[in-house]
């Protein structure tokens, strides 16, 4: 595990909005009511599915946003508990069971909206949560984020999001690796990441 | 407006409440401490030690209420324990470490007193652990990179409310010990007393250069401004400023009263006066700090 550098690609010319990454995420991470660790964003405004543009020259682009698992993450370096913690493929994850709940990693995350504060007992739209099994559980007052679906990726399988693109704008994999898929479309295509100003050094590129 | 202060003040109440109440015991602990100094040299002894000693025992409770009020922040505060386990890169970490250290040497000191030892160099040790809270609680928020909070306006704010609750807090206390009239004939609590509109003057020239930062622009469509939290928080500008500038009026005229009680030497009869431009101070005070969390309420879902 310790050699893995694990990074998302996204492609920002194939994606084309229909939420299925944003659906696998919240099914396959029993993620409770009005709970979303992957959102689907247009660039014309907050609600959904907003074109930009001057009519009629309106334009439709899509940016779907989850935790960035930033190589140097300043919400890790935040939270008093050591709950928000770096493991050694770069997945930033987030441990339930010692979150205080103080939300000291959502001030200093420079992402709007990629982690979610659980007030309250997880509310679900059914009387249980049908998604996969292994995803650990949602607690009361603490907060909870994209893990990468590390528990699939300990199972040797790829993250929800990744599986289910129809239109594969979405990658997975080892950019250590310089024969895996997504150094070699990073070596291949234009590429950013997102606040790169920061220094916090994401590991998720949007192929531009 | 009204609404939405209130909606702010029910999710962020503890943390204005910890805030102001770890730098009023600060503030008072250290200016007494001063004084008890100064005093010394010009009454005495035991005498500087009955008219500081209240007010620097009074301490310790306030900060007792900041730390329990801080607990109803936390989704789990049974796991409050757990705060202090990354004090080598969380702020917030550090800010609990100095608070703890800082009750912890006032009640030693408090009982060192009470057996009649007074030691200068454990009062010193308070008064530096409860200024590394104030400066570490600072750190917490000037380190988000967020607007607003990534300023040094978050410095001088949190300081300077430390040492204006400090001076505003030992006049009423030394008032109460029936001495501020003596003292302020003197300058000892006058000097102060101008230091602290000072510092307020500081802190709004500080809020006339950072308000203007906090404007959005919309119009900018750009990946970066599509997902970074800055436009977030700015969206609670306006209510930023109203509360601030509020929050800065109530505390000038309270100070201002208290200065110019002083100056008339009309304390021990304008003692009620005194007491009044503490609580307005202190409201200003609320206000001004309501104003900076609501810059973060968006993001405290």
């Amino acid at each position: 595990m310790a050699d893995k550098k694990y990074v998302m690609v996204i492609d920002l010319k194939l994606c084309i909005g229909c939420h299925t990454c944003a659906i696998a995420c919240k099914q396959g991470n029993n993620l409770p009511n009005e709970v979303w660790w992957n959102r689907v964003m247009t660039f014309g405004g907050p609600t959904m599915d907003t074109p930009h543009g001057v009519f009629p020259n309106l334009k439709m682009s899509f940016l779907t946003l989850n935790c960035q698992h930033c190589d140097d993450p300043p919400c890790v370096k935040a939270c008093p508990a050591e709950a928000t913690y770096k493991r050694e493929d770069g997945l930033v994850m987030q441990d339930y069971d010692t979150c205080l709940g103080c939300r000291m990693c959502i001030m200093a995350c420079p992402y709007n909206d990629v982690r979610t504060y659980n007030e309250n007992h997880p509310q679900y739209y059914l009387d249980f949560p049908v998604g996969d099994q292994s995803a650990k559980e949602q607690q009361k007052g603490t907060v909870s984020k994209c893990t990468f679906c590390y528990h699939r990726l300990d199972a040797g399988l790829s993250p929800n999001c990744i599986e289910v693109c129809p239109v594969r704008a979405r990658s997975f994999g080892d950019i250590a690796d310089s024969d895996s898929d997504v150094s070699k479309l990073l070596e291949a295509r234009t590429h950013t990441q997102l606040l790169a100003d920061k220094g916090t050094k994401p590991s998720v590129f949007y192929l531009i | 407006m009204f609404g939405g202060y209130i909606i702010m003040i029910r999710k962020e109440w503890s943390l204005i409440v910890n805030s102001l109440m770890v730098q009023l015991a600060a503030g008072m602990y250290t200016c007494l401490a001063v004084y008890r100094v100064i005093l010394e040299q010009q009454i005495g002894r035991e005498a500087a030690i009955t008219l500081t000693d209240p007010g620097m025992v009074m301490a310790g409770p306030i900060l007792l209420f900041g730390m329990v009020a801080s607990l109803f922040h936390l989704g789990n505060p049974a796991r409050a324990y757990r705060s202090v386990t990354n004090i080598w890169t969380s702020w917030l970490s550090r800010e609990i470490f100095f608070t703890g250290v800082f009750f912890v040497l006032w009640f030693v000191t408090h009982v060192m007193g009470i057996n009649g030892h007074n030691h200068f160099l454990m009062t010193f040790l308070t008064v530096v652990a409860g200024l590394s809270a104030v400066v570490s609680m600072a750190s917490i928020y000037y380190s988000t990179g967020k607007p607003g909070w990534a300023s040094q306006n978050t410095y001088t704010d949190f300081l300077g409310t430390t040492v204006i609750f400090g001076i505003v807090s030992a006049t009423v206390i030394l008032y109460t010990r029936g001495a501020a009239l003596e003292y302020s004939k003197n300058g000892l609590l006058i000097a102060p007393a101008i230091l602290a509109v000072f510092i307020l003057l500081i802190r709004c020239m500080e809020q006339i250069n950072l308000m203007p930062s906090l404007t959005i622009d919309d119009n900018v469509l750009s990946l970066d401004n599509l997902v970074s939290a800055e436009p977030m928080a700015k969206k609670s500008a306006g209510m930023y400023k109203s509360l601030t500038l509020w929050g800065m009026t109530c505390s000038s005229i309270g100070i201002c009263l208290v200065l110019f009680m002083l100056i008339a030497g009309h304390l021990i009869r304008g003692g009620l006066i005194i007491i009044v431009s503490a609580l307005v101070v202190f409201m200003g005070e609320f206000l001004v700090r309501s104003g900076f969390y609501s810059l973060g309420q968006n993001e405290n879902k």
